[in-house]
């Protein structure tokens, strides 16, 4: 990877963290469109086993993010990425804490909050849409998805357990 | 402003370490069968984990039908069509905001 595709990279991670309705896993779609669909920087798989990868690892939901730079570009693609997408929408954060520290009740703050749970909603099962296909070969991991999903939903276990037992699944040769 | 900041550096510095080191060790080790086997269960668990944080999100939707238009919309544009983030949330995020604003969504 040449520097200006580097910077290419950057700069449009950075617009979509200003525009990461609803945190990291809303933009993942147009991650992967970008990395994988446009550029062909990794397959569709290795898109999804990092960002998978990502999830056993504690701490913010972005830390997929590093990942595919440091997959794309190395260690300066890592440390790259990661301050390209946390800088800006941590400022925006900040700008938006302060506006409603000041007016907490403002009718406006309310419904753009209340307008864009929809759309984030579309964006995070978009997201599942988009590595389903990536993740699952055959209908025994499409089994273990839905299973996770009913777990997730009606107990209250610890979410990295599921991911735990479905590593055990795996080497099992279950799925 | 600046407290700000080394105050999310500090935050990002151990998981940060803790991520690399994973994706060191799946580079020199994710070729082999039990890892790819563990990581394959991994990756089915970790899209029904996404599922399962947007399903939550319906629950709280107001039980109106322009919300689950926008839903559709985006999960269609976005995930089905593949078009540009961009594009679609652009269109649809001031039409959503607006809805909300005269309340009816």
């Amino acid at each position: 990877m040449s520097w200006t595709e580097l910077v290419g990279l950057c700069l449009y991670f950075m617009m979509l963290s200003f525009l990461a309705v609803g945190g990291a896993p809303s933009v993942l779609p147009e991650m992967h469109r970008y990395v994988v669909e446009v550029h062909a920087y990794m397959t569709t798989e290795q898109f999804a086993q990092l960002y998978s990868l990502a999830q056993v690892a504690p701490g913010p939901n972005v830390m997929y993010v590093p990942l595919f730079g440091w997959h794309i570009a190395g260690w300066i693609g890592a440390v790259a990425t990661l301050f390209s997408v946390v800088v800006p929408s941590f400022s925006l954060t900040l700008v938006i804490a302060r506006l409603y520290a000041r007016h907490p009740k403002a009718a406006f703050g309310v419904a753009m909050r209340r307008g864009l749970t929809p759309i984030t909603i579309g964006l995070i099962f978009s997201s599942a849409w988009v590595l389903l296909p990536a993740v699952n070969r055959d209908w025994r991991g499409y089994v273990l998805t839905a299973l996770t999903v009913l777990i997730v939903m009606r107990t209250k276990l610890n979410p990295i357990w599921v991911l735990v037992g479905g590593a055990a699944a795996g080497m099992a040769g279950i799925v | 402003m600046r407290g700000a900041f080394s105050a999310l550096a500090g935050f990002l510095a151990a998981p940060f370490a803790v991520i690399m080191t994973l994706g060191f060790l799946h580079r020199q080790y994710g070729e082999m069968p039990i890892v790819h086997a563990a990581l394959t269960g991994m990756s089915a668990v970790a899209v029904g984990l996404l599922i399962a944080v947007a399903s939550r999100m319906v629950i709280v939707l107001q039980r109106r039908w322009l919300p689950w238009v926008f839903v559709v919309a985006t999960f269609v544009g976005v995930g089905v069509l593949r078009w540009p983030f961009l594009a679609v949330v652009g269109v649809l995020a001031p039409f959503a905001i607006y809805a909300s604003w005269r309340g009816r969504a």
